[in-house]
């Protein structure tokens, strides 16, 4: 399989990014429309993270949104410090930064313990961890505001929100494919093929998926803290939500699981796609939804990045598939 | 070329996506288009909103859409138009669906203000969504009117654009509480979902206990999406208090219920949050639910009266007159948010934010919803909550005196058999019998994942949601032909086995030999898929079955065992003996166990695997539907109370050790055993706990001991690849 961004990849990542860059300068552009297109970054965002583990390592994270909550409380905490009255709370840049902080020292701590697990044991445990997490935030009142949560003094510039999270996508997507391209990218897909052979090897296997797992922490937990000011109050139900893990595996599924422009596409034809899904299906998204995941992990494990792929799938061996029930071709077998 | 062609073929596929989707176009509700030229109007109003179509909200976002049509409808056809300097302007509500989504409803506020420029905003429905929204509509400076988000913090942020008409959570329980003290009631307790409104609702509640001399015993919390409220009933219980305060949505309202007959748990008076003024709950609760108390926020029988709409009964003969249906109160409140609006408009005489900001904060109006005068904050301070009782099935206003249509009656509790603080045997033995019960559910609800995993490899992820699919089956035959659920149960089983069978063949088949990953995101699309397709059909509102086995056997003043789950308790233990039996001694039996234990050997030994497999499949699903049969007596039926169960049986089982019946018997009761000591012994959040429970046990055991503590037919090896 090919992990590398292709040329034709690379020039429409590019083109694309122009556009974007561009975009809020053009006058029918309204701020709804910019505020729509930053979540889909922060969600773009998340995938990608969640893609250094789940698509490069091979450890398929179900809690990844826990450090998208560390981070968002983090920042909210900071900021809506008080004392006896006179507001004392940090200002915005330095409290988002020692949410991402946070979020990824936190991340070290737990992946030492979680990433001893293997497979589905891993994922399970992570949605546990995921689970306490709001549990103990939600218990904590003293410090977290409890179920009420805590509000933001709101600020919302949203051409500045939006050019800071465009900037953070693209240089995280750079960031992906230069790390794809070193010695630790390539320790970490050994990891993903054969984790005892790449430990024989002499590769120290838990220093790297830990250091991974914790980059993506620490990188999510940065997107949570920008996402709690836009949204200017958080509370355990929004800050740790399920479908922002479910968002980055769909988004990362259909658009190419271990790849580097996988995330990035899959996430937004997610995006358009619900679009499409929600102005004109209404009841019916979540369950067109669902089965469009059973179809791609079934029939087009390579997601739409492999589609485009010279050695891609074509419509005909997805039907072939179906009928023989071939697996697809170059996946990873678990052994008996 | 072959690059080109998965392209275009990539490309029609879209296409022909949007194409269908582009079928239902037609259904799909289009913002109200209130005529502005015809009439005469010199203009229009344009007033957007963000509301709920779908998500977990639909009906309550549909009820405010009503309630806010409503006066669209009388402001422009009966009263002639919002008067501005002697003109008449026409009313337009813009709406979108904010899906019940609170990202979304902040973005289509932001969207209402930049992109339709509309000039003022209603709210959208429940505190967590207005929250969001209000710091939009604040930061834009334009003035949004509610009467559906009534948490208190939303107005401790200084906001000067937000204004709420009904009475904020704080004050629910005021008039209640105040006449419970005029009957003498001297102690309470209080349980509440820790989540923003329910907490709003506590923390108010506390304070009019004790401005009225009422001593709070104890205070309990719980997570949102509980289904199982017996451990805090049963600490309250032993507290003996004469009323109990609590809930937090209104299928909180149904477990209370049930569980407080569960338990014996009698107090003189139950004062409920959200639900005793919803029919519904009479519905499904039949007469359980008498005697219990509630607050609203508006009820059509009460005595109000203003110049527009006539009294509340004449609103609620029009608003039945536009939509068949008479009016709940959340639409009650739409409609007065409105109605609080267009009255500042026509004060200021003018649509600029700043005078009609000011012309709200000095409005004084007597409406058919109760008297309108915002305090600083921008809430209606003016209205007294109402509180309703539930008697002979019906719901009766009983206060504030002024709106109540019959006096309130407190049952007389029983025996004050002395109050039994501190910790004590009884508390051991009741925790020890709750965790007993409580392990025997989760034993027959776990021996169908444990054995598909363990025999197949499969995580079966949907788990839950077949548990729920029995549970809705029983609550049918229930619900249709009073059928008891132990006697449905066995044919649920046969039911299920079909469906097990058929899931086998289509999906399960093709994804055995793949990696984990594939199994476990296919059996997650059909958990999705199944949660959402019974969510159409059968509504998210909670359910349960009546059972003849229930009630509580007392063995002592303070220990109890809950019948039916000792009745679970017996079935599971039996169905553990014969399936022990069955895996041990019959031939098919021991082919499941070769074919679990090696795949390749039993096959050259003549078992037909795939055969074994797609039988395994199927019998574990209709013990999975049996399961669910089961306890839907005990745990409220909800399209969305599978994954929890999923998690559950997942921690079990990487404890006890795949496919392990006797595993799944010991990692059950240790499980169970934890959560109800849990709940008993630790105050205020030993519930939440109890949540956190299985995952702590969980990656400890298989951090420490990964091929499980009991061994099974596959040891499991959490740590090996």
């Amino acid at each position: 399989m090919r992990h590398r961004l292709g040329q034709a990849g690379r020039a429409v990542l590019g083109a694309g990014l122009i556009v974007l860059a561009i975009l809020p300068l053009l006058p029918a552009v309204s701020n709804a429309t910019l505020f729509t297109l930053t979540l889909m970054l922060t969600s773009v965002g998340v995938a990608v993270n969640w893609n250094l583990t789940g698509g490069f390592t091979g450890y398929v994270d179900f809690g990844h949104a826990v450090w998208f909550g560390i981070g968002a409380y983090t920042t909210a905490i900071l900021m809506s410090l008080q004392s006896n009255g006179p507001q004392i709370g940090w200002a915005p840049i330095p409290a988002i930064g020692l949410g991402a902080l946070v979020a990824g020292v936190l991340a070290a701590a737990i992946g030492r313990i979680t990433m001893r697990l293997k497979g589905p044991y891993f994922s399970i445990a992570m949605l546990g961890t995921f689970v306490a997490m709001r549990e103990i935030v939600r218990v904590s009142g003293g410090l977290t505001g409890g179920g009420v949560g805590l509000t933001l003094p709101p600020y919302l510039n949203r051409p500045l929100f939006y050019y800071i999270q465009l900037v953070l996508v693209a240089a995280l997507v750079t960031f992906t494919w230069w790390l794809r391209r070193t010695r630790f990218g390539s320790a970490l897909v050994a990891i993903r093929e054969d984790e005892i052979g790449a430990e024989m090897r002499g590769i120290n296997t838990t220093r790297f998926k830990v250091t991974v797992f914790s980059l993506a922490g620490l990188s999510t937990g940065l997107f949570g803290g920008l996402w709690a000011y836009q949204n200017t109050f958080v509370d355990p139900d929004i800050a740790f939500v399920e479908v922002r893990t479910i968002d980055a595996v769909m988004g990362t599924m259909l658009g190419g699981l271990g790849t580097v422009a996988g995330p990035v596409v899959g996430t937004v034809a997610l995006y358009w796609l619900r679009e499409v899904l929600w102005a004109n299906l209404l009841e019916y998204h979540l369950i067109v939804q669902g089965g469009l995941l059973i179809v791609i992990v079934l029939f087009i494990p390579r997601g739409l990045v492999g589609l485009v792929d010279r050695r891609g799938t074509s419509v005909a061996t997805l039907w072939e598939r179906w009928l023989r029930r071939r697996p697809a071709p170059e996946e990873k077998r678990d052994k008996p | 070329m072959r690059r080109l062609a998965n392209l275009a073929a990539a490309g029609v596929a879209l296409l022909a996506l949007s194409a269908c989707a582009g079928v239902g176009e037609e259904s799909t509700p289009t913002p109200e288009a209130q005529t502005s030229s015809e009439g005469g109007f010199a203009g229009t109003v344009r007033i957007g909103a963000a509301l709920s179509e779908t998500g977990k909200f639909a009906v309550e976002g549909r009820d405010s859409r009503q309630g806010y049509d409503t006066w669209v409808k009388w402001v422009n056809e009966e009263y002639g138009g919002i008067q501005i300097d002697g003109r008449r302007y026409a009313a337009e509500i813009i709406y979108y669906d904010d899906e019940s989504d609170a990202d979304t409803a902040a973005n289509l506020v932001q969207k209402l203000i930049d992109e339709d420029g509309v000039d003022f905003l209603l709210g959208p429905y429940s505190s967590g969504l207005t929250t969001g929204a209000s710091a939009i509509s604040e930061a834009n400076n334009v003035i949004m009117v509610e009467g559906n988000g009534t948490s208190d913090t939303m107005f401790e942020r200084g906001f000067r654009n937000l204004f709420l008409v009904a009475t904020i959570a704080s004050d629910y329980t005021k008039s209640g509480i105040e006449m419970l003290a005029g009957q003498g009631v001297r102690t309470a307790v209080i349980a509440y979902e820790d989540t923003s409104f329910p907490t709003s609702v506590a923390n108010g509640a506390i304070r009019h206990l004790e401005d009225n001399g009422i001593a709070v015993l104890a205070v309990e919390t719980y997570p949102k999406d509980i289904q199982d409220v017996s451990a805090i009933m049963t600490k309250f219980r032993d507290l003996d208090p004469d009323i109990f305060v609590g809930g937090g949505h209104y299928n909180d309202a149904v477990l209370f219920v049930n569980s407080a007959k569960e338990l014996g748990f009698a107090p003189q008076g139950m004062l409920i949050t959200v639900g005793p003024s919803n029919p519904k709950l009479i519905e499904e609760l039949g007469e359980d639910v008498n005697g219990v108390l509630g607050p609203t926020q508006w009820e059509s029988v009460m005595a109000y009266e203003g110049p527009y709409f006539g009294t509340a009964s004449d609103y609620a003969g029009y608003y039945q007159s536009l939509w068949g249906e008479p009016p709940v109160y959340q639409a009650a409140s739409a409609t007065a948010s409105a109605l609080a609006l267009h009255l500042a408009i026509e004060a200021a005489g003018s649509t600029d934010t700043d005078e009609v900001r000011q012309a709200l904060y000095s409005l004084e109006a007597d409406t058919f919803y109760g008297p309108l005068a915002f305090d600083d904050r921008g809430v209606n301070t003016a209205k007294p909550m109402g509180t309703v009782q539930v008697q002979d099935g019906r719901v009766r206003v009983v206060a504030p005196a002024a709106a109540a249509e019959t006096a309130f009656t407190l049952s007389t509790s029983a025996a004050s058999g002395g109050t039994a603080t501190g910790f004590g045997v009884h508390q051991v033995a009741q925790a020890l019998i709750n965790g007993i019960a409580l392990g025997g559910m989760y034993t027959i609800l776990v021996l169908g994942f444990s054995i598909i995993w363990g025999v197949m490899g499969v995580i079966n992820f949907a788990h839950g949601e077949f548990v729920m699919i029995g549970a809705y089956l029983a609550w049918l035959a229930n619900d249709l032909w009073g059928v008891e659920p132990f006697l449905s149960a066995p044919v649920v089983f046969l039911l299920m086995l079909g469906l097990g069978y058929a899931t086998q063949m289509t999906l399960v088949n093709r994804v055995i030999d793949r990696s984990h990953l594939v199994s476990l995101l296919v059996m997650f699309g059909v958990a999705i898929v199944l949660q959402n397709a019974m969510k159409l059909i059968f509504s998210a509102d909670f359910r349960r079955t009546d059972t003849s086995l229930g009630g509580a056997w007392e063995l002592t003043d303070h220990v109890t065992v809950p019948v039916t789950r000792f009745w679970i308790l017996l079935v599971a233990l039996a169905v553990t003996v014969g399936l022990s039996l069955f895996l041990m001694r019959t031939r098919l039996g021991k082919s499941i166990r070769a074919a679990a234990q090696n795949r390749e050997a039993a096959r050259i030994l003549g078992v037909n695997v795939s055969g074994v497999y797609a039988i395994t499949f199927a019998i574990c699903i209709g013990l999975t539907g049996l399961a669910g049969a089961l306890i839907s007596p005990v745990l409220a039926i909800s399209p969305f109370q599978g994954p929890p169960l999923t998690l559950k049986a997942f921690a079990i089982t990487a404890m006890a050790g795949l496919g392990s019946v006797r595993g799944a018997l010991g990692g059950a009761m240790v499980l169970g055993i934890v959560e109800a000591g849990l709940a008993v012994f630790i105050p205020q959040i030993g519930t939440n706990l109890a949540v956190v429970a299985s995952f702590v046990i969980l990656v400890a055991a298989l951090v420490l001991r990964p091929q499980g503590i009991f061994g099974g037919l596959r040891p499991v090896d959490a740590t090996a690849s």
